[in-house]
């Protein structure tokens, strides 16, 4: 077998590939005499077709089966003598198999970039120094309290309020019809201005004293979402029958008991706070791994592979179709489509086909490698993150080897990612106010720097 | 009867082939009406090649039976056609 090597860019190459014709006649003839034992030819007795017939009946079947096998075996051959380092699927149009001369045909591939040594060492990063505020804790318990509120009867005769709930039955009319969309409904509460009725049960029912029958009219616009609905006007019959207060619990141990894991206030308080206090970790390092690829993407430039690209990009869509479909929408209702989200997300995704790259780099070029030890460390970590027996997980990596491996490399992944970190100047600064959501912050970085390294002098 | 209407179309079997191969005969299923001269003339003018020597056989249908129901396949009529050497039918080549 023959293969020349032509680079039409730094990670595309074009495989030339010409197979000798008696390579290619000695797998035919073992595919007709394969197709002999089975072909089954009315006039003939089995296993006594002639080859001429075989021939003239089922060549194109032969060489369709033929030639991608001789097409894949060479190609894995070349693979391994010349070390590529293949991304994405192999591109090629084989021309048909003639079976009286040499196979000669073309492949396209992509491969992973030749990445120069990366020094890593001596980045000078900026960390954040974010501090658990008494606020934020007070705030997550406030909600707490939200969500344990009860609602209590109003004895007193009085008019709704905005901050009131109300017990109401109602019932739509269409035409002075009872329409079946909007059936009679009982011992509703529905807060005003918060519930999903329209916007006119608020608008009427605050001021009014129960006990005492409405009639809200309500008009839906011709672009209302629901068919049943769109363009017409409802009458609905209401009959307010009580107010109701939200009683909002007092904030004591008494309140987190109901919680159920915590005995007292402070429990509640520092689980919180530990919480707060991971986010803010995981914060912290995404930030600092953000500065280390700015660094670094600015420091080495390559080509990446299309293949490569397009596998982030589908990683990210497939993700979002995702996130939709936990929300019982598509991508179609919400206005997108695959390509809408492919043209969007092309930047993002060689940003990240970038990282691996370098990342891929660091990891042969400082010959990190995760112990058998570390394995079980991290896998034992994800077992109780997830809930499950460590077992469970190794089961789970049993069945599906590839997992495994794509598993190590993000962990190796990690190793890197903190073997950079042990590696560079860490300066510490007290986080801008207001930078809480990762846009900023990164914008911040980049664009104030100057200030920021004056607030660490001071 | 037009030489198009004498030949019914070929025998492929493991007989013919080895016939085709080693005397350069062709087998054809003809009309039973047909004799020797007018298929040897059906054949030179249908594939154009030359033909050296006709033999026939009178083919008879197998009895088939299917419980008390008996019915017969039709006869018909088998010719086994000597080409003059180099001569060749394409026809033949292609089945």
């Amino acid at each position: 077998m023959q293969v020349k090597i032509e680079d039409k860019s730094s990670v595309k190459k074009v495989l030339s590939f010409e197979i000798p014709k008696e390579k290619v006649a000695k797998e035919l003839d073992k595919a007709y005499n394969e197709l002999k034992k089975k072909a089954d030819i009315k006039g003939f007795r089995k296993g006594k077709i002639p080859r001429k017939v075989l021939e003239n009946r089922f060549s194109k079947d032969v060489h369709a089966d033929v030639a991608p096998r001789l097409i894949q075996d060479s190609f894995i051959e070349a693979i391994q003598e010349h070390d590529l380092n293949i991304v994405g699927g192999p591109q090629m149009d084989p021309p048909d198999l003639d079976p009286e001369a040499a196979y000669v045909f073309d492949i396209t591939v992509e491969v992973k970039p030749e990445l120069e040594n990366i020094d890593f060492k001596g980045i000078s990063l900026e960390k954040n120094r974010y501090v658990v505020s008494d606020a934020e804790i007070d705030g997550q318990i406030h909600m707490i309290q939200k969500t344990m509120a009860k609602k209590q009867k109003v004895e007193e005769k009085r008019a709704v309020k905005e901050t009131d709930f109300v017990l109401i039955d109602y019932q739509g009319f269409l035409n002075n019809e009872p329409y079946e969309q909007t059936p009679k409904i009982e011992n509703y509460v529905y807060g005003i201005g918060r519930g999903a009725l329209p916007k006119e049960f608020s608008e009427k029912l605050i001021g009014s004293i129960p006990v005492q029958d409405l009639e809200i009219e309500v008009a839906y616009p011709e672009d209302y979402p629901d068919e049943n609905f769109k363009g017409k006007t409802i009458l609905y019959k209401v009959s307010l029958k009580e107010i109701q207060e939200e009683i909002l619990p007092d904030i004591n141990d008494d309140l987190v008991k109901d919680l159920g894991r915590f005995e007292t206030l402070e429990d509640v308080k520092d689980s919180i706070r530990d919480n707060l206090d991971k986010g803010n970790k995981q914060r912290i390092k995404h930030e600092l791994s953000e500065q280390i690829f700015q660094h670094l993407l600015e420091k080495y430039t390559f080509e990446v592979p299309e293949a490569m690209i397009e596998g982030e990009l589908n990683g990210i869509v497939s993700e979002a179709e995702q996130a939709y479909a936990a929300n019982n929408t598509t991508l179609e209702q919400e206005g997108l489509s695959r390509d809408i989200l492919f043209t969007q997300y092309r930047d993002v995704a060689e940003k990240q086909a970038r990282r691996h790259l370098i990342l891929d780099k660091i990891i042969t070029q400082e010959k990190l490698d995760l112990t058998d030890e570390e394995l079980e460390a991290s896998l034992g970590e994800m077992a109780k993150g997830m809930n499950a027996s460590v077992d469970a997980i190794k089961n789970f990596f049993k069945m599906d080897p590839k997992q495994l491996e794509y598993y190590k490399h993000t962990q190796l992944e990690k190793k890197a990612i903190d073997l950079i970190l042990e590696n560079s100047e860490v300066t510490e600064k007290d986080p801008d106010i207001d930078s809480h959501d990762d846009d900023t912050v990164q914008t911040v970085l980049s664009e104030d720097n100057a200030p920021a390294s004056e607030e660490i002098e001071k | 009867m037009k030489h198009y209407d004498i030949i019914r179309g070929p025998v492929v079997t493991e007989k013919t082939t080895l016939q085709k191969e080693l005397n350069n005969q062709v087998t054809l299923r003809v009309d039973k009406r047909a004799n020797r001269l007018e298929i040897k003339d059906a054949v030179e003018k249908s594939f154009n090649a030359k033909v050296k020597q006709v033999r026939t056989v009178q083919v008879k249908g197998k009895v088939k039976q299917r419980g008390r129901i008996i019915g017969k396949r039709k006869d018909w009529k088998k010719a086994i056609i000597t080409l003059m050497p180099g001569q060749r039918i394409d026809f033949f080549e292609g089945v």
